[in-house]
């Protein structure tokens, strides 16, 4: 069945089944409107608010900031590592982090390419997102190895020891994934940026911000040429993210399935991690989003239903997730190998049970609330389920990391990893980070899609009927 | 859209040339950085000065002294040893008593103190070179050394660097030469061999240079 | 100051507390200097010129000069010494006084300093092989906290001052013919101190002599007196004992000549051929803990210290009653009254093992504890008798000397200082007021004394004493030691004392006011003695073979003459059913002496693993009675004293005997053992010295982290370390290779390496492997790897690149133990290569395991994707933190110290290797010959359990080793087809049918 008629089954009217719904309502269903709701944002004078939260994230970046200089200064001893854990939460937040920038790219290349138009209003703040994790998840890569200050030789450079990175390495093809992921994102958000900058350029009443903004759009002048090279690029941008949304969190996954512990030695791992980093990162989206629509108001822009789909998605993935949990099990049994039963048994039932069963709860359980329309459509249960399924998805990577590495084959070197209070703070400190960069973000950037929201109003349509066109608008205001 | 223009016209070429420049600059600092920065540049020449201006020139070149009279370990061990005062002494208690450059050996002799010779040719610790194991095998000391019977103070010929004594160790061939040639400073690889890849000492020896991790590193 | 810890405050257990270790960990180490020196400096504060002009090579980083690059200085010698050759080793042979017997040693030595300690193949005690002590000894040499200067009242003195002091004292002494004036000797066995002592008493007719031993042998002195009525040593050959019955005896890692009965018990156990399993030796043994003994055997009952007594005598009684084993009548009946069995097992035990021992005569061999009372030695010595072993099995020397070191000895001595007939004590070396039993009140009047002590260390004797003396190491000074046998070996220092001092027998000697130095009183010695003729030439030989020919005693065959042993068995206590504390030697500290040694304090003891300190042993069964589980604290009272301290729930223990290991806990000693373990002096008297019983035990406040290095004991139903009993052996020979778990075809992704030149390989014999854990020591001497700490043992930090797994099998309260060799595999197919980003660990043609530590940027994937989990990662700059100047010297050149941040593990020593390689070119060959390297663990094995070698030389040991791999070797978690290169031997057990069930 064509892409079209599959999205009626998301975005039908619920008046006339007939009809496709708005995705922009109320006094804001016009052109003008729309610039100016989104503009306002930036352009008001600083709130009170936002400036308070700003402060608690640059503090909050700060313990970041602290705890990578004593981390580096002392050694990894500041963790609470052992001979036998070697990774806890580094390597957890990192997966963490990455799985978080999965929705982003996803959303704006792949519900691109398949016409999802409800995409529009949440595509621009999610690519910032995705961009954000990505940022705070290389922190761990980079600073969890014994001497940074050597990183580089993981970087094919000429040298004068003749000596290439392992190509073998699991951990070498990260580096080129992720790199890449981040570059096509950064690339694929500015392209998407350029027209809406040259929008708030035009807009300036001040110098500065027209030079600034100026010189982001890159001398826009939205003339068709300019419209029909935007449209090719953006396009290919869409093309190039789509295989790399898949690619980035399969390599990952790599780092484990290839190895030989049993827990991580798992071919599931590929889709399982996927399915669970689009999970995650529909869950900080629609987080982020539903405060932001408040701050904002931006109700008329990111309507219910656009959370409602993503709590579909969230529900969808979130059980893909839970028959992974339960393959992973099954697939341990049917084995027969002692020692693969025994790590799933000890995940379940062993020292670490109390981090399995709240990642089940977290993960598999709260999602299945949004069977029920009412509360998929309840804005505080959204809010709750999607800050448990981020508590979920840190403590998946937590289980599958440590509770396969502290029992593996021989049960004289098992051991128990406990965090040091630098392990936390670094963690913390992360999202620090993460906040700070969305904060700017959200004053200075158009946090929604100007353009592409116009694209999919009914006034973009050479067709258009107004008062067809204000009986949905009605509908949807009932 | 408003009218006013806000960027000068040349303002739209900013663009492409700030790309180009940017790539130029990330490339020619890469390129400066893999040259300038290897043991070729930062060690080869390395000529300090050293308490006594000992000669090698006049010694291993206008005496034709052999290199293992004073370097007698060479063979026997890991390290060509620098020799004690004793050897300078065998000489040095008949000739020249009286030179006021010699006054530090005199000294070390007399008082048993070292003479603080200052170090040239450095590897890492934790690169383990056996000067023994590759006289066995026919490499000669102007090899790596150079033409230290021309050096009136003695500098640093070879860059020494990891990726140097891997050419080697993957074609010892050009390097090897008579075991009886081992301090024959003049000697020259003959030209044939430079080209062909051999493993074969002189005295027929199957070699196996190492060129795995722990040959050299312990 | 950071940098040398031991300069200053900072230097306070600098490398124990996590505090001091942040400030100690080093960022700004520059990438040029990041591996510390692997040669020495010429260490500050010793006075040696040899130090001054250290070899060529070796270089002292001077600071930053020049912006090229660090200026480095060469110090040539001024005049070369004879042999040296910078750069290459030279092995001395000299010997160390252990136990009551010697141990033959070959020191390894670069440019003057010793470095690594090895057994001398032709000493009779050593056997090529060494104990942890022995490995451990060069650490001491070079501990900081070593005594650096003799002391007056505290007051630091030169040795000038010292010496003239001495012979003023001397020259008093001999004046008043030395009225008042006491000597208190350890137990030592040196001929030439002996011979000062006879001189110093003929000179001071008044003085007396005293010696005393805290783990004394007097029991077995004096058991052979009550059996034989003469002083006799007895000299186990364990190798030509069928079966073995050992009676709360360690005889395989603690007691005698250990090395030399554990190489016996070895060869009784190996296998060359199926067949052979038929005449395996059988190991009965009966104890209250577990010992490596124990853990080797092939029944163990346990039982109280304190019962042992009745059951050798029940034992006794049996062999005479229903085997016509003949005992004089008197002490038939004192036997029948004083045996007793606790329990219908040790009853079943008692007939089983006659009938075993009966079925054996000539072939068995019995020992007694050196805990046991003389009457249970004697008994014993005498059922050996009557079973024919004497001559056999066992054979009886002449005692070294008639001087009794057991407590009474001390009792006798305080008596005398109490009595005003002792006013001046001389103690060589030993440290009484630690360790003297709590009844003889040593230390009060120790203070109430004119006191003179030589030791190497400021103990809490040396704090105390009006005089402190440092002694000279054993390896800076001149002496001689007689074995177990007889074997004399002349002890020969490797270096000049560091700090100047004197040995034992040099200080005897001035007090005596002979002439001559340490070396002209030895030679003395033996001049007069054995070597007279041609004195030279045999001197210069025994120098050259660590031994002298032709010393070792011919056996006396003695007699029973048993007056006063029925009275003795009649007297001798019979256990209650309250508490019992057993008292045994700390595995780190042994009597205390090695409570400053970092090595021998993180070696996790053989069979729980404890590090650091010392806590009580109590059974499962007790500690649900007391209601206590691992690390709480229990106070045990034996009336005379209390002591707190944390317990072990050790599987195996005796139910209601408690185990203390003495020698933890010290109050006057350097920054490692400072603060660790609990002294438990305090409840050991004269009376109760091996064991007391009517102790009372209750749980007590407190707990402590106990630094353990394996938490979990149990295989998990894994075919980790496979075993079988040689009746199943016999009847299926493939009984081991059945055990392969079924797995499919295994496949590799990369094409299989041709190994055409050398291919090094290891078998470990688990039948043989005993699990003393010697191989550990030597491991971390030879590879310079760095003690962490308590505090890191307790993250699972310890850095030990090999480790002994232990394991429980059966019932918690009675368990069967075995113990498993672990280090890194280097396997064919290695998973942890294929994970390093920057190819930092990579496999080398001749299949070794290479660890770069140069390229490592420590990401820990590798040790993550390590099945073994063998490898170990340096999460603070451990080695740095260790570093003193001293420290420097012992390491060993030719392996690189490792810094922060980088993976390590073992080599398969790579270093001895590579030398050997080396050397083999030299000579022009292709090969290196048949067993030219050797590993320093393997080389360490008193049991030859471990081998390593050429598995393409059909010539070499391992491969001989390796002979039965098709029936018993087997590699571990071999279906992961990762193809291990170390080859585990199956372990195999002779049980008794008889027994089975028990």
């Amino acid at each position: 069945m064509s892409a079209a008629s599959a999205q009626y089954a998301i975005d039908i009217d619920e008046r006339d089944p007939s009809k496709r719904a708005p995705l922009v309502l109320g006094q804001d269903a016009s052109f003008p409107a729309v610039t100016d709701r989104v503009a306002k944002i930036v352009e008001e004078k600083t709130p009170r608010t936002w400036l308070l939260f700003l402060a608690l994230a640059v503090s909050l970046a700060l313990v970041l900031a602290g705890s990578l200089a004593k981390l580096v200064w002392d050694g990894l001893g500041l963790w609470g590592l052992n001979n036998g854990v070697f990774w806890a939460w580094d390597i957890t937040g990192f997966v963490f982090w990455i799985g978080i920038g999965h929705a982003g790219t996803l959303i704006s290349a792949i519900l691109f390419l398949l016409r999802q138009k409800w995409r529009t209003s949440i595509n621009r703040a999610a690519e910032a997102m995705t961009i954000f994790a990505v940022l705070a998840a290389l922190i761990y890569p980079t600073f969890h190895v014994g001497r940074v200050w050597l990183l580089y030789w993981v970087f094919p450079l000429p040298n004068q020891m003749s000596m290439w990175p392992n190509f073998k390495s699991p951990l070498l093809w990260d580096v080129f994934a992720v790199s890449t992921y981040a570059t096509v994102s950064v690339l694929f958000w500015f392209v998407g940026l350029v027209p809406d900058f040259a929008t708030l350029r035009d807009r300036a009443k001040t110098k500065t911000r027209a030079i600034v903004y100026g010189i982001l759009s890159l001398g826009w002048r939205g003339s068709h040429r300019h419209w029909l090279t935007y449209e090719k690029a953006y396009l290919i941008f869409a093309g190039l993210s789509t295989p790399l949304v898949l690619s980035v969190h399969t390599i990952v996954s790599f780092d484990f399935a290839t190895s030989i512990i049993p827990g991580w030695h798992t071919t599931i791992f590929p889709p399982y991690f996927v399915a669970g980093a689009v999970f995650s990162g529909f869950a900080m989206v629609v987080t982020l989003m539903v405060i932001c629509r408040k701050a904002f108001g931006l109700e008329n822009l990111l309507t219910i239903r656009h959370l409602e789909n993503m709590n579909k998605i969230i529900l969808a993935t979130g059980s893909m997730v839970g028959y992974a949990y339960g393959m992973e099990f099954f697939i341990a049994w049917y084995s027969g190998n002692e020692y693969e039963r025994f790590a799933f048994i000890n995940r379940a039932f062993g020292p670490y049970a109390w981090a399995y069963w709240s990642m089940i709860s977290c993960n598999v359980l709260a999602p299945q609330l949004f069977w029920f329309k009412k509360l998929r459509r309840s804005i505080p249960v959204m809010f709750a389920v999607g800050i448990f399924v981020n508590i979920g998805m840190w403590f998946e990577r937590f289980v599958i990391i440590v509770t396969s590495l502290h029992r593996d084959y021989l049960p004289s070197s098992w051991s128990y990893f406990r965090p040091s209070i630098w392990d936390i703070s670094l963690f913390v400190g992360t999202f620090g980070l993460f906040f700070t960069l969305f904060l700017l973000f959200v004053r200075f950037f158009p946090v929604i899609a100007i353009a592409e929201v116009k694209g999919v109003m009914p006034e973009a349509d050479p067709h258009h009927h107004p008062e067809a066109d204000h009986a949905a608008t009605e509908a949807a205001h009932a | 859209m408003h009218g006013r223009y806000i960027f000068p016209r040349w303002s739209n070429r900013v663009a492409p040339f700030a790309l180009v420049g940017v790539l130029g600059a990330a490339t020619t600092a890469a390129a400066a950085l893999g040259y300038y920065g290897t043991t070729k540049h930062l060690e080869v020449g390395y000529e300090p000065v050293q308490p006594v201006p000992f000669s090698h020139k006049l010694h291993a070149g206008d005496l034709g002294m052999d290199c293992r009279y004073c370097h007698s370990t060479v063979e026997k061990s890991a390290f060509a040893a620098i020799p004690p005062t004793q050897t300078c002494m065998n000489c040095h208690d008949k000739v020249l008593t009286e030179s006021v450059k010699l006054l530090p050996v005199r000294e070390s002799a007399a008082t048993d103190k070292p003479i603080p010779w200052v170090r040239v040719h450095n590897l890492p610790d934790y690169a383990y070179f056996d000067h023994s194991a590759h006289l066995a095998a026919g490499v000669g000391c102007s090899t790596c050394h150079g033409r230290v019977d021309q050096m009136v103070r003695v500098r640093q010929e070879q860059p020494l660097s990891m990726g140097w004594c891997l050419e080697c160790h993957r074609n010892p061939g050009p390097a090897l030469r008579d075991p009886a040639d081992i301090t024959k400073m003049d000697w020259q690889p003959d030209p044939a061999a430079l080209s062909n890849v051999s493993f074969t000492a002189k005295n027929g020896r199957e070699l196996q240079p190492p060129q795995h991790c722990s040959g050299c590193h312990r | 100051m950071r940098r040398l810890p031991i300069l200053g405050s900072s230097g306070k257990q600098y490398w124990r507390s996590l505090g001091e270790l942040q400030g100690s960990a080093e960022f700004e180490a520059s990438l040029a200097n990041e591996f510390p020196e692997g040669a020495t400096e010429a260490p500050s504060g010793v006075s040696r010129r040899n130090f001054l002009s250290i070899l060529g090579a070796s270089a002292a980083l001077a600071t930053l000069a020049g912006c090229r690059r660090p200026e480095e200085k060469i110090l040539p010698y001024a005049k070369a010494p004879e042999e040296v050759i910078p750069g290459n080793a030279l092995y001395f042979a000299t010997a160390l006084p252990f136990a009551g017997t010697a141990l033959g040693l070959l020191v390894e030595s670069h440019e003057g300093r010793p470095t690594k300690i090895e057994g001398n193949p032709r000493h009779p005690d050593s056997l090529g092989a060494t104990n942890l002590y022995a490995q451990a000894t060069v650490l001491d040499l070079y501990d900081p906290d070593r005594s650096q200067h003799p002391l007056e009242r505290g007051e630091k003195r030169t040795w000038a001052e010292a010496s003239t002091f001495l012979a003023s004292f001397g020259q008093g002494l001999r004046t008043s013919g030395g009225k008042g004036f006491a000597v208190l000797t350890g137990a030592h066995r040196s001929p030439t101190l002996a011979k000062q002592l006879a001189k110093l008493q003929e000179v001071l007719p008044q003085a007396k002599v005293y010696a005393y031993e805290p783990l004394s042998r007097q029991n077995v002195r004096e058991g052979a007196k009550l059996a034989f009525g003469k002083l006799l040593e007895p000299v186990r050959d364990v190798a030509k004992a069928r079966v073995i019955a050992a009676f709360d005896s360690d005889f395989l890692a603690l007691e005698g000549s250990a090395i030399k009965h554990a190489r016996g018990f070895a060869e009784t156990r190996k296998l060359d051929q199926v067949q052979d399993a038929k005449n395996l030796s059988r190991l009965y043994v009966v104890e209250s803990s577990m010992t490596v003994t124990g853990g080797a055997a092939d029944h163990r009952l346990r039982m109280k210290s304190g019962e042992v007594a009745g059951f050798v005598f029940a034992l006794a009684h049996e062999l005479a009653q229903s085997h016509g084993i003949t005992l004089d009548g008197d002490v038939l009946a004192s036997l029948g009254a004083a045996k007793t069995t606790n329990g219908d097992k040790a009853a079943a035990w008692v007939k089983a093992l006659a009938k075993d021992l009966a079925a054996n005569k000539g072939q068995s061999l019995l020992l007694a504890g050196e805990r046991q009372p003389a009457s249970v030695h004697a008994v014993v010595n005498l059922l050996n008798l009557a079973l024919g072993n004497v001559g056999a099995t066992v054979k009886f020397v002449p005692a070294f000397d008639e001087a009794s070191d057991g407590p009474e000895s001390l009792l006798a001595l305080t008596k005398a200082i109490d009595a005003k007939d002792v006013e001046t004590l001389l103690v060589l070396g030993g440290n009484p007021v630690f360790d003297a039993p709590a009844d003889a009140e040593f230390a009060r009047a120790f203070g109430s004394l004119m006191t003179i002590h030589v030791g190497t260390h400021v103990n809490e004797t040396a704090a105390v004493a009006t005089w402190h003396l440092n002694q000279a190491h054993y390896l800076e000074s001149w002496g001689d030691v007689v074995a177990e046998d007889g074997t004399a070996s002349i002890i020969q220092p490797l270096i000049a004392p560091l700090y100047g001092g004197k040995s034992d027998i040099e200080v005897v000697a001035a007090v005596a006011g002979i002439q001559g130095s340490g070396y002209e009183l030895v030679r003395a010695t033996w001049k007069a003695g054995l070597l007279d003729v041609d004195f030279e030439r045999k001197w210069r030989r025994a120098l050259h073979d660590g031994f002298i020919d032709g010393t070792a005693h011919r056996d006396v065959l003695p007699e029973a003459s048993t007056a006063d042993l029925g009275a003795a068995i009649k007297a001798t206590k019979a256990a209650d059913d309250g508490f019992e504390v057993t008292f045994a030697p700390d595995v780190h500290a042994y009597d205390g002496r090695f409570a400053n040694n970092g090595w021998l304090q993180e070696l996790p003891d053989p069979i729980y693993k404890l590090t650091w300190g010392n806590a009580a042993l109590i059974s499962p069964a007790t500690a649900r009675e007391l209601n206590v589980t691992d690390g709480e604290h229990v106070t045990v009272d034996v009336g005379s004293g209390r002591v707190s301290l944390p317990v072990i729930v050790a599987p195996g223990q005796a139910d209601r005997s408690v185990a203390l290991a003495i020698g933890q806990g010290r109050r006057q000693v350097g920054r490692v053992g400072k603060d660790i373990g609990v002294d438990v002096f305090p409840l050991r008297t004269s009376a109760g010295f091996g064991f007391v019983s009517g102790a009372t035990v209750s749980k007590g406040p407190g707990t402590t982290n106990l630094p353990r290095t394996q938490e979990h004991f149990q295989m998990e139903g894994r075919q980790l370390v496979r075993e079988t009993t040689s009746e199943e052996l016999l009847a299926d020979a493939q009984v081991i290779r059945k055990m392969d778990p079924i797995s499919p075809p295994l496949l590799s992704l990369w094409h299989d390496w041709e190994y055409k030149g050398h291919r090094w390989g290891m078998a470990v014999d688990l039948s043989t492997c005993i699990g003393c854990a010697v191989c550990v020591v030597a491991c971390q001497a030879e590879n310079n790897i760095p003690v962490v700490g308590p505090d890191q043992v307790l993250l699972s930090r310890e850095m030990h690149w090999l480790r002994i797994d232990r394991y429980f099998e059966g019932t918690q309260d009675d368990p069967v133990s075995v113990s498993q060799p672990m280090t890194c595999q280097h396997c064919e197919n290695a998973p942890c290569e294929q994970v390093c980003p920057v190819a930092a660990t990579t496999h080398g043609p001749e299949g070794l395991n290479d660890m770069v530590y140069n390229r490592c940027i420590g990401t820990k994937y590798c040790g993550n994707n390590c099945p073994y989990k063998v490898r170990r990662f340096n999460y603070f700059n451990f080695s740095k933190r260790e570093i003193t100047e001293q420290r420097k010297m012992q390491y060993n050149p030719d392996v690189t110290v490792r810094t922060r941040g980088v993976m390590e593990k073992c080599s398969f020593c790579v270093q001895r290797i590579n030398e050997a390689k080396i050397a083999a070119k030299r000579e022009g060959l292709d090969r290196v010959p048949t067993d030219n390297v050797v590993s320093a663990c393997a080389q360490a094995c008193p049991t030859g359990a471990i081998t390593f070698g050429d598995l393409n030389d059909p010539n070499s040991t391992v491969v001989k080793k390796l002979s039965l791999q098709n029936e018993l070797g087997y590699r571990l978690l071999d279906f992961l087809n990762v193809r291990p290169r170390i080859t585990y031997l199956a372990k195999i057990r002779n049980l008794n049918p008889e027994l089975e069930s028990a």
